[in-house]
């Protein structure tokens, strides 16, 4: 029969403390999504393909389908729905960009890539265009040609560089 | 009509958002993650599916045992075969019966509290198999005396030969004769491999069990109604008590046709009285649920001296799977991909679908014509090269031109064929014979060696299923559209709404496009055949027009007396209904609503007497058939129109390791009208990308008869690394029928790609490839050929 | 037979956290108990089924195995390097000690090919550990020569080279891995090249190359060559290297020695898109440009 072994986990997700209960094979994704509801954290693959589960721990992207949510103890989290900024809509550079760019069809993508370019501008305010394909490598787009998505981190990096210069 | 009311009226018509790059009104759902999908809904008291798949190719189901997992706690559903009506022999039943036809066929499902208790009571159901013979080559399959015949099914009464599912033959003058008077006769074969849609969201369905006995079912699928009308037929319950709801799909391109899959979802939440959700795993979303059919196609061609192609015969042999799903009915898009290009005076074809003990072979962006596209293009540049004649030259020299007639006997209007040509070797040169002017990298002592090649083709657009629509004029002037539009990510909500806004000159954000809010939903909306074959803009595009002009002519009627114009004479556009040739009488939407209170509140409604402002529309494309024994249309054509593409590639191959860099793809399509150029030519980029994956990586190989490569690791889409600069160029070639000119831009730009890169694979090396994908051990052994000869 | 098959479910019901090396190999005494590292692979496999069954996990993050550093003793001939096993990609990638150093070039290319998700996460002492001859960075590790320094209950802390642990990789199944050592002498020099169908998926065939020349002779004085995804696990190519050992590097001798290659490698397992004979032809080829690399990278030094 099965075990109902409990462990307990606090982590700080979204800038929230949480504390969580979880089985020891639950992983992240699964503690995301299932008692924490932040649907953002897509699932495309059977672990650690695809990448659409990609969400940020302690400021670099993991994917949250390879991390067990016992390791997760002490460490910050970020998903999409953390992501606040001061443009239209309280969008923050990246999602404006996203979303002008066309860098976007089904959108199942977008939290991730999302994510991972956020990653990648906080420690690289002006990346090339081989850096950001570097970022982004490890999240598949079947709908885009990835084309649109590599011009809307360049947009998003010139408009956040434009906000510090102010 | 004085003066200023022509330039009056000019204004209210130049208020339009055709052609305007409009930003996508899911956007803000998407980059905010607040876009719902299948995967994210959830219930209360929500069960967990899970299904147990038959090992072999082929066996007889001798015994379930149910009876140690029905007694774990938190199980509260397992069904069987039983559970469901007999299906026909062609129909994939939702679980198997007596025998399974294809490795991992559902054979026995669970629904249990947790996944884990789900799967655990998978590993407590004991199955008892007896392996059968099976056979998984289309041509071995369907010849007789090389396989016991009744392998997969009894074949259709009306075939000759075993397993054959579906056989086209088209007839037009006498092919076998003429090849004797050609100066040329040149015959190859081609084939193509099976590949993933890779969509990336899996097969997913959420039902619940609906308080009149009925079942709510949200399904990753390409319509509502497709699923509600399949479901009955599975459950054998009243299609009017099943409401099927698509939320956002993540991603589809023909994929997600699983209505099978979600009949065993809504059987056990029905069983269980609770709410079920049934979540395929990538593995399973690639071997249990239907793929690009699997090809092998031979084209033979009679030449005159001039470079005209007077005789054509293609023998086209599609893997079909265990079962038709939508197959047998989509096979018909190999006839319609062969007529639309070339014109042929000697035209013979036979096309069959067969049955074979692999997953259902099911539709995907552009089905069928895929794969005929890639034997025709491959073979006009073989012949080309062999005449000596310039590729492109060869292709305009043989291309149907506007107003002449096809094979099936379909007039050719609207076509752009030339036009496309024309657009993508301006924009890149070709080298024609030799690859002398392309700038070679000299610094790698020449591995990688360059080439360009061009191709052709032509997608038809689907017909036959009534596309119904709704809208709604609000007090404000705003409009409700209730349709069943499915977003699969290429735009149509956005399309929907600026043809809408257009039609009433307002503002996007005036319109409130009700799928948007809801998801498509059979039970709140008119019928419609879903996102399939790139229907949506042109079929729902014209039904949401035809609404809006009944919503019109309602207001125009109550507008009437009050402006002492008859209605005829009056329009609708920005808020105002107005004398079309008088524009100074006028009066506001509003104007035409009554205001009360709502009992007991202080607010004040609107609203109108009579019959509210609400206009339908339908539109139907009435399909002929193809005659059996000759193949050319009866009863009027099948496609409603075609849409012309063509596609040049410069690649990098190495001669070393026989890799191939795909560096750069100009790809040219005539969409009519762009109601949305950037969405548009999002679609033409995104379809080039996948095909350019299925033309040089991807394909699930089978051994044993089961798929070895079931994986992300080794079935490789194309990552941000591996696709080439895409340039596409729009051709507006407006099409009389369709919404503001618009034609469809979600598929036909996948068909050149892969010959384009097999071309230019030819241009740089001298090799001929006639197998996707070409694989760089496929490139070594042509190079070795080439070598050795 | 089918009852034994019974509970393949993932589901194992603690998560120890040893802190000392010793407690860390007791816990790996039981057979159901396997460390967790970066998990790149354990979970994925173990919920398909394909691990025996799993109950207890092994946290290692207590252990204090963290970390890139010189040796302490250092010679001017012989720098040494010390990488914690639980030291991340990321980690490594970043360090200065690597960084911009021809020795380690091949390294940075190796830990590179991994997109940022795995880089963060995924461990040099998993990537060993797992034996698998399709992961990237052992293959240029067990070129560098490295010494693995493992803890087991009998022998305490005690150093074993790459090879003998690729030779038998199971015979460590109960030791646990602590560090990986490698050193780098002037005039030596490091390349990996990989052969793969999409930029950034495992890998068709790969080869890895060090080179040590001869300071004045120029000749080459020391080299290791290693083939990744083409044998089970991976494997050195001892002949290759007799033979261009003390021979001056020129592309004509290498191009001769590779073109043997082919020949000697033997059990050569197909992928599924790259038959045996395909990956016996672009052997030579791979292996090759991972030595005139490492030439090109040691003469400019």
């Amino acid at each position: 029969m099965l075990n109902e072994t409990r462990i307990k986990v606090r982590f700080i997700l979204n800038g929230e403390s949480r504390n969580i209960e979880c089985m020891a094979a639950d992983t992240l994704f699964d503690t995301l999504r299932d008692s924490l509801g932040t649907m953002s954290v897509k699932q495309g693959c059977d672990f650690g393909g695809c990448g659409v589960c990609s969400v940020l721990l302690d400021g670099r992207p993991v994917y949250s389908c390879l991390m067990p949510t016992w390791k997760v103890e002490g460490s910050k989290i970020e998903t999409l729905e953390g992501l606040k900024g001061k443009e239209l809509m309280n969008l923050d550079a990246i999602q404006q960009a996203f979303a002008t760019n066309f860098a976007q069809q089904c959108g199942y993508c977008t939290p991730a890539m999302i994510l991972n370019a956020k990653a990648l501008l906080e420690r690289n305010p002006n990346p090339s265009v081989d850096q950001i394909k570097d970022a982004l490598s490890g999240v598949l787009c079947r709908c885009t040609g990835y084309m649109p998505i590599v011009e809307a981190v360049m947009q998003a990096a010139m408009m956040r560089r434009k906000k510090t210069q102010v | 009509m004085s003066s200023t009311s022509q330039e009056q009226n000019l204004l209210f018509k130049e208020k339009t958002l055709v052609g305007v790059p409009l930003q996508k009104v899911d956007s803000i759902l998407k980059v905010t993650g607040k876009a719902l999908y299948t995967k994210d809904v959830r219930l209360p008291d929500m069960l967990h599916a899970k299904i147990k798949r038959c090992p072999y190719p082929h066996a007889r189901i001798l015994s379930i045992d149910t009876s140690k997992a029905e007694q774990i706690p938190g199980v509260r559903a397992i069904v069987t075969g039983k559970d469901f009506p007999v299906q026909q022999n062609e129909d994939t039943p939702a679980v198997a019966f007596s025998e399974a036809l294809y490795a991992n066929q559902a054979v026995v499902a669970v629904a249990a509290d947790q996944r884990r208790t789900s799967e655990l009571a998978l590993e407590m159901i004991f199955v008892e198999y007896e392996p059968l013979p099976w056979v998984t080559d289309p041509e071995i399959a369907m010849t007789p005396g090389k396989t016991p015949t009744k392998i997969v099914h009894p074949s259709e009464t009306w075939y000759e030969d075993p397993n054959v599912g579906r056989h086209i033959k088209i007839r037009k003058g006498d092919a076998s004769a003429s090849f004797k008077e050609c100066d040329r006769v040149i015959e190859e074969k081609y084939t193509t491999g099976m590949v993933s849609h890779f969509q990336l969201e899996p097969v997913t369905f959420v039902a619940q069990p609906d308080p009149d006995g009925g079942v709510s079912v949200w399904a990753t699928s390409s319509g509502p109604h497709k699923t509600q009308y399949e479901l009955s037929r599975y459950l054998g319950m009243d299609a009017d008590k099943i409401r099927a709801k698509v939320p956002f799909l993540g991603g589809w391109f023909g994929s997600k046709e699983e209505c099978h899959v979600a009949a065993i979802c809504a059987k056990l939440a029905l069983k269980a009285d609770r709410p079920v959700k049934l979540e395929l795993s990538r593995e399973e979303t690639l071997t249990a649920t239907g793929q690009r059919h699997p090809s092998v196609i031979t084209v033979k061609d009679g030449i005159n001296k001039g470079g005209k192609i007077v005789a054509r015969q293609i023998r086209a042999i599609f893997n079909g799977g265990a079962y038709s799903s939508l197959g047998n009915n989509v096979v018909i898009n190999a006839v319609l991909g062969a007529v639309s290009v070339y014109d042929i005076p000697n035209f013979h074809m036979d096309c069959y679908r067969v049955y074979t003990n692999e997953q259902p072979g099911t539709p995907m962006r552009g089905p069928i014509g895929f794969q005929i596209a890639w034997a025709i293009e491959c073979q006009m540049e073989r012949i080309a090269n062999e005449l000596g004649m310039d590729p492109v030259e060869f292709r305009l020299k043989n291309v149907l031109k506007e107003g002449s007639e096809n094979a099936i006997g379909e007039l050719m209007e609207s076509i752009s064929h030339d036009k496309v040509l024309e657009q993508v070797t301006s924009a890149m040169k070709l080298n024609g014979q030799g690859k002398s002017s392309i700038p070679q990298d000299s610094t790698q002592e020449n591995k990688w060696v360059r080439g360009r090649g061009v191709a052709l083709s032509a997608k038809w657009a689907p017909g036959g299923s009534p596309h119904q629509a709704m809208v709604r004029v609000k007090e404000s002037g705003k409009v409700e559209v209730w349709v069943d539009v499915v977003e699969n990510g290429q735009g149509i909500y956005t399309g929907i709404t600026q043809i809408v806004a257009s039609e009433f000159g307002i503002p996007s954000t005036d319109i409130l496009l009700m799928p948007l809010v809801f998801g498509s939903d059979s039970s709140m909306s008119g019928l419609s055949g879903g996102a399939s074959a790139s229907r949506q803009l042109v079929n729902l595009g014209n039904a949401v027009l035809e609404a809006s002009s009944n919503a019109k002519k309602l207001m125009a009627e109550r507008a009437s007396k009050k402006l002492g114009v008859p209605s005829h004479d009056l329009d609708v556009r920005e808020g105002r209904v107005f004398s079309k040739t008088d524009f100074r009488r006028s009066l506001k939407i509003s104007e035409l609503f009554l205001r009360a209170p709502i009992v007991g509140y202080r607010t004040v409604a609107s609203f109108t007497e009579g019959v509210e402002f609400v206009g339908y529309g339908t539109f139907y494309f009435r399909q002929g058939k193809l005659d059996p024994e000759t193949g050319m249309t009866i009863g009027g054509r099948i496609s409603p129109f075609y849409m012309s593409t063509a596609q040049i590639a410069e690649v990098s191959v190495n001669v070393e390791t026989g890799q191939v860099r795909v560096e750069k793809i100009v790809a040219a399509a005539d969409v009519g009208v762009a109601i949305n150029p950037d969405l548009a030519k999002g679609q033409i980029v995104g379809s080039v990308c996948m095909a350019m994956g299925a033309a040089t990586s991807e394909e699930l190989v089978f051994k044993d008869g089961k798929i070895i490569n079931a994986n992300l690791a080794d079935y490789e889409i194309p990552s941000i690394f591996d696709v080439p600069l895409v340039i596409p160029i729009l051709v507006e070639n407006p099409l009389q029928n369709g919404p503001f000119g618009a034609k469809s831009a979600g598929e036909p730009s996948m068909f050149p790609t892969a010959p384009a890169i097999r071309n230019a694979i030819h241009d740089a090396l001298g090799i001929w490839v006639n197998d996707l994908p070409i694989t760089s051990e496929r490139v070594l052994e042509a190079l070795q050929k080439l070598r050795e000869n | 037979m089918r009852d034994l098959e019974l509970n393949m479910v993932f589901d194992p019901s603690e998560v120890l956290r040893p802190s000392s090396f010793q407690d860390a190999v007791e816990t790996l005494d039981s057979s159901d108990s396997k460390i967790v590292a970066g998990n790149t692979s354990l979970y994925s496999l173990a919920r398909k089924g394909r691990l025996e069954n799993i109950k207890k996990l092994v946290d290692i993050s207590k252990l204090g195995i963290s970390y890139i550093k010189e040796a302490e003793s250092q010679t001017s001939e012989e720098k040494k390097i010390l990488v914690g096993a639980g030291t991340t990609f990321q980690e490594i990638t970043s360090s200065s000690l690597i960084n911009g150093r021809p020795e380690y070039a091949g390294l940075k290319e190796a830990l590179n090919k991994s997109p940022p998700q795995i880089r963060n996460v995924a461990t040099i002492g998993g990537s060993i550990c797992s034996a698998v001859s399709f992961y990237d960075l052992p293959i240029v590790l067990f070129a560098l020569g490295t010494t693995l320094k493992f803890f087991s209950k009998k022998e305490g802390e005690h150093l074993i080279t790459i090879d003998s642990f690729f030779q038998n990789p199971a015979l460590y199944g109960k030791s646990l891995l602590i560090e990986c050592q490698f050193s780098s002498s002037p005039n030596s020099a490091s390349s990996f090249v990989k052969l793969c169908r999409r930029m950034s998926g495992y890998a068709v065939a790969m080869t890895a190359a060090r080179i040590k020349l001869d300071r004045t002779s120029r000749e080459i004085d020391d080299i290791r060559l290693v083939i990744g995804a083409m044998t089970k696990t991976p494997q050195r190519l001892n002949q290759v290297e007799e033979e261009l050992r003390h021979k001056e590097p020129s592309i004509e001798t290498i191009t001769r020695m590779c073109e043997k290659s082919a020949d000697l490698v033997h059990d050569i397992i197909p992928s599924v898109h790259a038959s045996t004979a395909y990956k016996k032809r672009v052997l030579p080829i791979l292996l090759r440009e991972a030595i005139t690399t490492a030439v090109e990278r040691a003469t400019e030094r």
